[in-house]
């Protein structure tokens, strides 16, 4: 029973299993591990479609009752590692991911678009997955955005930041498109990032598990999955142990046997778990292809206080130079996440950051051609390894230097740059400075919450872990439905691309019932 | 719920309370944030880091106190230099040669502004006034749109 809403639903968080003391064992058809953007969509797809499902989140479960703009407190809450895991490698890249019923939905910037034609006809040409037409995959699509909402914001909801971006775009006459979000007349608070206080932000957590919950499904929160149970052959199962979200305390073990098993962990944690179980990795493909969609923070100062804290996270995206692979748009952060990102310390600290009410923070994103790898440190946790490419790193310096331009275009005075050794820029003339002198890829200030390509999907199973409809080539009954799968980056916020090839497996275990169901 | 554990031990908070010092703003209509809750705040933070980085953080701390009988160089450690010598040492951390040098005093910086900016005291002398913001525009969100939501 849930704790919080009282109705007769099964969702069980740790303090409930804790109390009672007692191992949990229980036979689903199938078990999500995951409850993010490919875990839900899945779970609920399979539930409405008369299955039993049980989903297990490692994180806690926290409602909009919980979410406050108090940063750290969320952070420790919402995110995996408080947010603060870093991807080695030069640069260093910090990335941050959801651990909560909901995942990275429950934190994100709820961004919705489709995967880019073009990125579908390179996993079809490129990869061989000729079934992910846009054709083939728009009843997906269409699905996942009913389900979640998306549609263009409330005009009253958009902010001063996204209006000066638009203003700077269309000075320099670059191209730009009003943000697609998950939402319901969201009405700008700009807590995205740290939960959404309305509900208005249709998240996994207020659509698809209710969705699942009321087609039967099970969850339970708190407890991390430590094994994938086969039976020599095929998946069978998982043992999970119940842990408190944020203590670590160790509670009763979970074991749940299945039919099928879908890991849907995300593109760091899939893979970790894989390999800490030694499972499809005949490849040699398990934690390769580690794609991060780089991206830098640019934050221009303007002359006026412009409140960019105030509005929707995102109220547009300048799409002008997405076919070079670089996206910009607006990502105001609270001032305690700002200030942690400028090299400035004591005084000199405060003199920037006291005109933080004239700041309009921007970010430009790098679809990378290169890849990292995730594998396991001395303590089997997962480890991101990545270092930038050339080529993807001049893509870098040349997002920082439009996102600069456009920034002087609407207005700035001086723009505040991600580089220890050039920090600031005090006129346009000046962004020729970016290209004067090689700059060191350790002196960029880098952040991504993007995490895709782990466990990529593909035709032959020498080259991919998982075949064109998720299911592991080594093991059958095992699925993944996360980002993990994506043969490739593709350039744009990942969430509807997760769901909607979420949703695709879901229908194929549906559709395919004798073959995975059968007694 | 259960209380999330604390992480540093004395020696540690100790070398946290002296590199907070200079990595605070001060001066010029900065509010004043006791040092004691920063340290706190700090060691509310890392049983959160990834269990290697949770390991060697204390590490990381040894050496910025204990690098200053060389790097400095100095006769005291980190903890026991004027603030004046410190603001000139952490300042060799931030352009030191040494990549993980500059690693570690950015990630303990970081943690110090964290706490420092997250106070409603500084929120509020920087206009920040994000809970009003939230209340507003959620009962105008309301107002319009109930019958839709």
């Amino acid at each position: 029973m849930s704790a919080r809403s009282g109705c007769a639903v099964m969702l069980q968080t740790f303090d409930q299993i804790a109390a009672a003391g007692r191992d949990v064992s229980i036979d689903a058809d199938v078990v999500v591990v995951g409850s993010g953007a490919g875990g839900g969509a899945i779970a609920a797809e399979l539930a409405e479609g008369g299955r039993s499902v049980v989903v297990v989140e490692e994180g806690g479960h926290y409602t909009s009752k919980d979410f406050r703009a108090d940063a750290p407190a969320m952070i420790k809450k919402l995110y995996r590692n408080a947010g603060s895991a870093p991807i080695l490698g030069r640069p260093n890249i910090i990335f941050s991911e959801g651990r909560c019923v909901g995942g990275s939905t429950v934190i994100n910037g709820a961004m919705s678009w489709r995967t880019p034609e073009k990125i579908l006809k390179r996993w079809q040409w490129e990869h061989g997955l000729r079934e992910l037409s846009p054709e083939a995959l728009d009843p997906f699509f269409t699905q996942v955005e009913e389900r979640v909402s998306v549609g263009p914001q409330d005009p009253e909801s958009i902010g001063e930041d996204a209006r000066l971006m638009q203003r700077g775009a269309d000075k320099l006459g670059y191209a730009w498109v009003p943000a697609m979000r998950s939402q319901k007349h969201c009405c700008g608070a700009n807590n995205c990032a740290f939960g959404c206080p309305t509900d208005a932000k249709q998240s996994v957590l207020v659509t698809y598990v209710p969705r699942l919950l009321a087609a039967g499904g099970q969850l339970y929160s708190g407890c991390k999955v430590e094994r994938v149970l086969t039976d020599g052959q095929r998946a069978v199962g998982i043992v999970g142990r119940f842990r408190h979200p944020e203590s670590g305390a160790r509670g009763p073990k979970l074991t749940v046997r299945a039919k099928v098993v879908v890991l849907a962990c995300g593109a760091v944690q899939t893979p970790a778990l894989l390999l800490r179980n030694g499972l499809t990795n005949s490849s040699d493909q398990v934690g390769r292809n580690f794609l991060c969609h780089p991206n830098s923070k640019v934050v221009g100062v303007y002359e006026q206080p412009i409140h960019a804290w105030k509005g929707t996270i995102q109220g547009n995206q300048i799409r002008e130079f997405i076919d070079e692979g670089i996206m910009i748009t607006t990502s105001m952060v609270p001032p305690a996440l700002l200030a942690m990102s400028f090299p400035y310390f004591g005084a000199r600290s405060w003199e920037v950051m006291r005109d933080y009410d004239k700041m309009l923070a921007a970010g430009c994103l790098v679809e990378d051609t290169g890849t990292g790898r995730v594998s396991l440190d001395l303590f089997g946790e997962a480890k991101m390894r990545y270092d930038i490419n050339d080529r993807d790193f001049a893509n870098l310096i040349r997002g920082v230097a439009l996102t600069s331009e456009i920034l002087f275009a609407s207005g700035a005075r001086r723009v505040l740059l991600p580089f220890d050794f050039l920090p600031e820029l005090g006129s346009a003339d000046e962004i020729q400075r970016l290209y004067a002198h090689p700059i060191p890829k350790d002196e960029v200030e880098c952040l991504t919450v993007h995490a895709m390509g782990t466990c990529r999907m593909g035709v032959d199973k020498r080259s991919s872990v998982v075949d064109p409809h998720g299911e592991s080539w080594d093991v059958p009954g095992l699925f993944v439905a996360d980002a993990s799968v994506f043969p490739g980056p593709i350039g744009v916020n990942p969430q509807i691309t997760i769901m909607a090839l979420a949703t695709r497996t879901g229908r194929w275990l549906l559709d395919n019932e004798r073959r995975y169901f059968a007694e | 719920m259960t209380a999330a554990p604390r992480a540093l031990g004395p020696w540690s908070r100790r070398v946290v309370r002296a590199l907070a010092e200079v990595v605070l703003p001060d001066g010029d209509g900065a509010p004043n944030v006791p040092l004691d809750e920063i340290v706190a705040f700090a060691d509310s933070f890392v049983p959160y880091l990834p269990r290697l980085l949770r390991l060697l953080f204390p590490v990381g701390l040894m050496m910025l106190e204990l690098g200053a009988f060389v790097l400095a160089p100095s006769l005291v450690p980190f903890s026991a230099m004027s603030l004046a010598r410190r603001r000139r040492y952490v300042d060799g951390w931030v352009h030191a040669r040494w990549r993980l040098r500059r690693d570690l005093i950015k990630a303990v910086k970081g943690l110090c502004l964290l706490g420092y900016y997250s106070d409603a005291r500084v929120r509020a002398r920087l206009g920040y006034a994000v809970e009003e913001h939230v209340a507003d525009v959620s009962a105008e969100r309301l107002r319009r749109h109930a019958a839709n939501i």
